[in-house]
């Protein structure tokens, strides 16, 4: 990381932070001890991508085999949305587990699919599906 | 949705060698639509990097409206200028890539910028995505510094770099200019892809004819601006607007000349009168045109 990076991230960490970030709830349903369903109600953009993040970490760092993250109530999601989601299934598979994405609409999709990442993650039509899978 | 509405925009620069103000748009009215390739085209000197810079906000109009993502950004409200900057990507001719920082930190620039409380890891994931929405490998190119690149490679990085914060409008200056017709049917493909599927609104100012049909969902060809008491006026419109079939049908003779072997139209070598393609002998003069 660059000088300028660091000397950004310092100065947003002492006066921007709180009002940075919007609020999203978040709804975690534990299914089983070994599968969890994430549901974000709201859009995953750039200021609500962090509480994702923060709820995906504990899930990850608990080791649930299966985490199912569901888009049906996000109706957006933008590339830090996508990064929080890249960056859990990275965890994911360090301990073989499995993460699968519900998605429901064509927006939603297509925002995965012109990065590729329609092959990348295991994408289910609904949350039924994704658990039976 | 209209993303751009230009009105009645005049913009003139006072030439210093003929001592008097140059006109160089004049009343051009324009508009730009989400889920549409918009292409700006005309000949040098016709205005289009002025009209480009004024939508960017570098450059004041002398008059008229020009609103953004459904925000007035002149003449009034410029404040609101600031805030959809952030919403708009900027594709320059030569990518203006920061040449003191690596790939990786140039397309990180604008999400720091903007969204610095974003975590550095997600940061970093997402100039990954955006590289490989480019068609470069990221572990390949993060880390090289910008003179290390090519131009293809330049230009693909400053179009990472201006999707980077995801925008809903896209600004092309000349994204094809001086690439292999490989690279530039790339380019094409993938401003094609982003209007198509994510339904961003794109402006893309070109020369390239060929690559201006390929992705036009509307044109505007512009002419430079000559003022009504000017002894140079000719009575033409300033510019034409249509879609790419439109265009090729019409009869006006600066977009038949303009459009060249596009155009489903010529013009008489003699007259200069409009005729039909591939006619021998003009029907207003009577000469042919093999002489």
């Amino acid at each position: 990381m660059s000088g300028y990076f660091k000397r950004k991230e310092k100065w947003h960490k002492k006066y921007l932070q709180k009002d940075a970030t919007q609020p999203m709830e978040i709804k975690v349903e534990e299914v089983s001890p070994q599968m969890s369903v994430i549901i974000p109600q709201g859009e995953i953009d750039m200021g609500s991508s962090g509480e994702l993040r923060d709820v995906l970490q504990k899930t990850t760092k608990n080791q649930i085999a299966t985490i199912i993250v569901s888009l049906e109530d996000a109706g957006h999601i933008d590339s830090s949305g996508i990064a929080t989601l890249i960056e859990a299934l990275k965890k994911v598979e360090a301990y073989n587990g499995e993460l699968r994405v519900v998605i429901n609409t064509k927006k939603i999709f297509n925002v995965f699919k012109i990065a590729n990442l329609d092959m990348v993650f295991k994408i289910y039509e609904s949350i039924q599906d994704a658990k039976n899978a | 949705m209209t993303a751009v509405v230009l009105k009645n925009i005049s913009k003139s620069f006072f030439n210093s060698k003929l001592k008097k103000m140059e006109i160089v748009l004049n009343d051009i009215s324009i508009s730009a639509k989400h889920g549409e390739v918009t292409v700006l085209m005309g000949q040098s000197g016709c205005g289009k990097s002025t009209l480009f810079r004024i939508l960017i906000g570098d450059e004041i109009a002398d008059s008229g409206y020009v609103s953004l993502l459904e925000k007035e950004v002149f003449p009034n409200n410029k404040k609101n200028l600031q805030e959809v900057k952030k919403k708009f990507g900027i594709l320059f001719q030569y990518g203006a890539l920061f040449n003191s920082m690596n790939v990786g930190d140039n397309i990180a620039f604008p999400i720091m910028e903007h969204q610095p409380q974003l975590h550095r890891d997600i940061i970093d994931i997402m100039v990954d995505t955006k590289l490989r929405q480019v068609s470069l490998d990221p572990e390949k190119f993060k880390h090289k510094m910008p003179s290390t690149l090519s131009g293809g490679e330049r230009k693909r990085v400053g179009l990472a770099r201006a999707l980077a914060l995801d925008p809903e409008l896209i600004f092309y200056d000349e994204p094809s200019a001086g690439l292999d017709p490989i690279v530039s049917r790339t380019i094409d493909k993938l401003i094609k892809n982003l209007v198509k599927m994510l339904g961003i609104a794109s402006v893309v100012i070109t020369h390239e004819l060929d690559s201006a049909f390929a992705i036009a969902d509307r044109m505007i060809i512009l002419k430079r601006a000559v003022v009504k008491d000017n002894d140079d006026w000719d009575g033409t419109i300033v510019y034409e607007e249509g879609t790419p079939n439109d265009l090729r049908n019409s009869q006006k003779p600066y977009t038949v000349e303009f459009l060249g072997e596009f155009s489903n139209f010529e013009l008489c070598k003699n007259c200069r009168c409009v005729q039909k393609k591939e006619f021998t002998t003009c029907e207003k003069c009577g000469k042919p045109q093999d002489e």
